[in-house]
């Protein structure tokens, strides 16, 4: 019995972690349906923006409050990571915090989780009242009504709780220590979740360990649903950002490719020598004639359809766009989105 | 008695066996539009002030295609591509100059692909290089304490990254230059571009140049500096519009030098 809860830890991890990979692999093959194009060209460029602008978050920085924030809230969700890494661990072997053997390295680590988590609880809190509250105007484009506004609140929602319940788990964890419990050997240093504790001082050790437990599963059982939640969302651009920023585009902006197509038929045209009555070959495999430009999605490239995929609908192109400042009805964004759910049906 | 601006064509200079150093590739509107053909005006008296050695195509200069391909007619875009290449490659051109940011995006970026490779240059930036070399030279006279802001054309700025040569040469004039609220990488369209100079706009609550000019007003300009003809046109409306050309003039950056040349 006492590697009960071990088993159905591993089962809810694989089970999470191979719906989601189910669904990755579903989600490429849809990608991949798209044309083909080259993009194999100056790798160096390519890693060099991926690092930048995912990595590095430079365009994020352009407007300096969402950008703040984002940038916390993307430090937190990486560095968090870490303790994800520890509890994982932790569950398998049905031990508890394995990384306390690095000391002072650990309670810096706890430390700067925990301030981050708070950081993060902020953030959220002000994107939230961004939505909510001061009501931004490039979240209530028409576009932006039903399932779009949803998610974005959902998001916001599910990441609170995850934060909440992080410092829960470690708050109970700290009186636990202080209480001198059994397993629950002093490790860490606990900046903010030390002041959560106080309303815990009442509690018996019992009801403080079911408390933790319970944060505890509850933490990792939502980051789970989290990573799941991703494929059928806008949060899916936390993974497709980095392919997103490597496939972009590298030569100046201004540049439109030339349609080979077209200048085939063109050389043809201006060609002396060419016969003007000659007919094609009679060819039983030729291929069916391709078609000049877009009109549907089908006609879109892979690279054009992982860019509708990583589209997050924060909406900075459409009110950037001169067109829709000036209230005409083009939103790039619409497009964007409007490419992902007709690609997905 | 009227002035006399000398302008060589290619041929002339071709059957005379003499090779420009550089093609001025003067475009539609230059060529055209009244308003524009005084800022090829301008750029051809600092040219000839210099002792440059150039030529134009003339009547063998046809539209780059740019606003069939932004409008989506990809084949009649290729057509007068291919026809200008056979043009330019004929005649041995190296480096191509022109006052208009959609030749130059066009010529610079997607005639390669066509088989026409050259070296080109905006005039402005041409113009900061004549005057780094020390060809020509440029004071302030005119414009001293005057102010200035730039519109960045989209085929020059955003398009190509673009920002600092027109400023250098608005700097150079002793001039104030002051940044609209949208400038550089953020610059707002005049609503010319994609081919809409020769279209109205579609419906909406405001115009784009509009909206521009009113920028552009917000930084109580004495001049409103451009570096592409159809910004020019767009913005010249705008300030129409707001009734302000009395004390407002649209000016390109070529125009500004000459001026300041007393050309």
């Amino acid at each position: 019995m006492q590697y009960l809860s071990n088993i159905l830890f591993v089962a809810i991890l694989v089970l999470g972690i191979g719906f989601f990979a189910k669904n990755v692999s579903k989600l490429r093959r849809n990608i991949l349906l798209g044309k083909d194009v080259d993009v194999s060209d100056d790798t160096q460029k390519r890693w060099r923006n991926m690092v930048r602008i995912a990595l590095g978050q430079s365009k994020m920085v352009v407007r300096p409050i969402a950008g703040f924030l984002h940038v916390i809230v993307y430090v937190g969700f990486i560095i968090i990571n870490i303790e994800v890494l520890e509890i994982i661990i932790d569950g398998i072997f049905g031990i508890h915090r394995i990384f306390a053997g690095l000391g002072p390295i650990y309670d810096f680590l706890i430390a700067s989780f925990e301030i981050l988590a708070l950081l993060v609880i902020v953030s959220v809190v002000v994107f939230w009242t961004r939505r909510n509250i001061i009501k931004l105007k490039r979240f209530f484009k028409p576009e932006m009504s039903g399932w779009p506004k949803k998610d974005g609140n959902l998001i916001l929602y599910i990441e609170f709780v995850l934060m909440i319940l992080f410092l829960t788990m470690n708050a109970a964890d700290l009186s636990l220590q202080e209480l001198g419990a059994e397993h629950y050997e002093q490790a860490g240093s606990f900046p903010v979740s030390q002041y959560i504790s106080n309303w815990f001082s009442g509690m018996d050790i019992s009801s403080l360990i079911f408390l933790e437990r319970t944060a505890w599963w509850l933490h990792i059982v939502g980051i789970l649903f989290f990573l799941n939640y991703l494929y059928y969302s806008k949060h899916l651009h936390i993974l497709l950002a980095f392919p997103n920023t490597y496939y972009g585009k590298l030569g100046p902006k201004g540049k439109f490719r030339n349609l080979e197509a077209v200048t085939k038929e063109v050389k043809l045209m201006m060609d002396p020598e060419a016969d003007p009555f000659s007919a094609p070959a009679e060819d039983v495999d030729a291929d069916e004639p391709s078609k000049f430009g877009a009109s549907d999605v089908m006609d879109l490239s892979w690279v054009q359809l992982l860019n509708a995929y990583t589209c997050t609908e924060c909406g900075r192109c459409t009110s950037e766009c001169p067109a829709n400042q000036t209230g005409k009805k083009l939103s790039p964004r619409k497009i964007m989105m409007d490419t992902r759910t007709a690609w997905k049906k | 008695m009227a002035d006399t601006i000398k302008v060589p064509t290619m041929a002339e200079m071709y059957a005379a066996g003499e090779n420009p150093e550089v093609l001025f590739w003067v475009g539609c509107a230059g060529s055209f539009d009244d308003r524009a053909k005084k800022i090829t005006k301008a750029f051809v008296k600092i040219l000839n002030k210099a002792n440059i050695s150039f030529a134009v195509l003339g009547t063998e200069e046809s539209c780059t295609g740019d606003p069939a391909k932004r409008a989506g007619n990809e084949f009649l875009f290729q057509m007068q591509a291919v026809t200008n290449i056979e043009v330019l490659n004929a005649y041995e051109i190296k480096k191509i100059v022109t006052t208009c940011p959609h030749c130059f995006n066009t010529i610079k970026n997607e005639y390669p692909g066509l088989g026409g490779t050259y070296e080109v240059v905006h005039h402005t930036q041409f113009l900061k290089e004549l005057l780094k070399e020390g060809r020509i030279t440029v004071e302030g006279g005119t414009f001293k304490g005057k102010r200035i802001t730039f519109h960045d054309p989209c085929y020059l700025g955003r398009a190509n990254g673009v920002y600092e040569a027109p400023r250098e040469l608005i700097r150079k004039l002793d001039a104030e230059l002051i940044e609209m609220k949208n400038c550089k990488q953020r610059g707002l369209c005049c609503g010319a571009g994609g081919a809409r100079m020769f279209k109205e706009p579609e419906k909406g609550d405001k115009d784009v140049n509009i909206e521009r000019t009113e920028q552009a007003l917000e930084t109580t300009p004495d001049i409103i500096a451009a570096g592409c003809p159809f910004c020019n046109t767009m913005m010249t409306d705008g300030v129409k519009n707001k009734e302000r050309e009395d004390s407002i003039k649209v000016l390109d950056i070529a125009e500004l030098i000459a001026t300041a040349e007393d050309l």
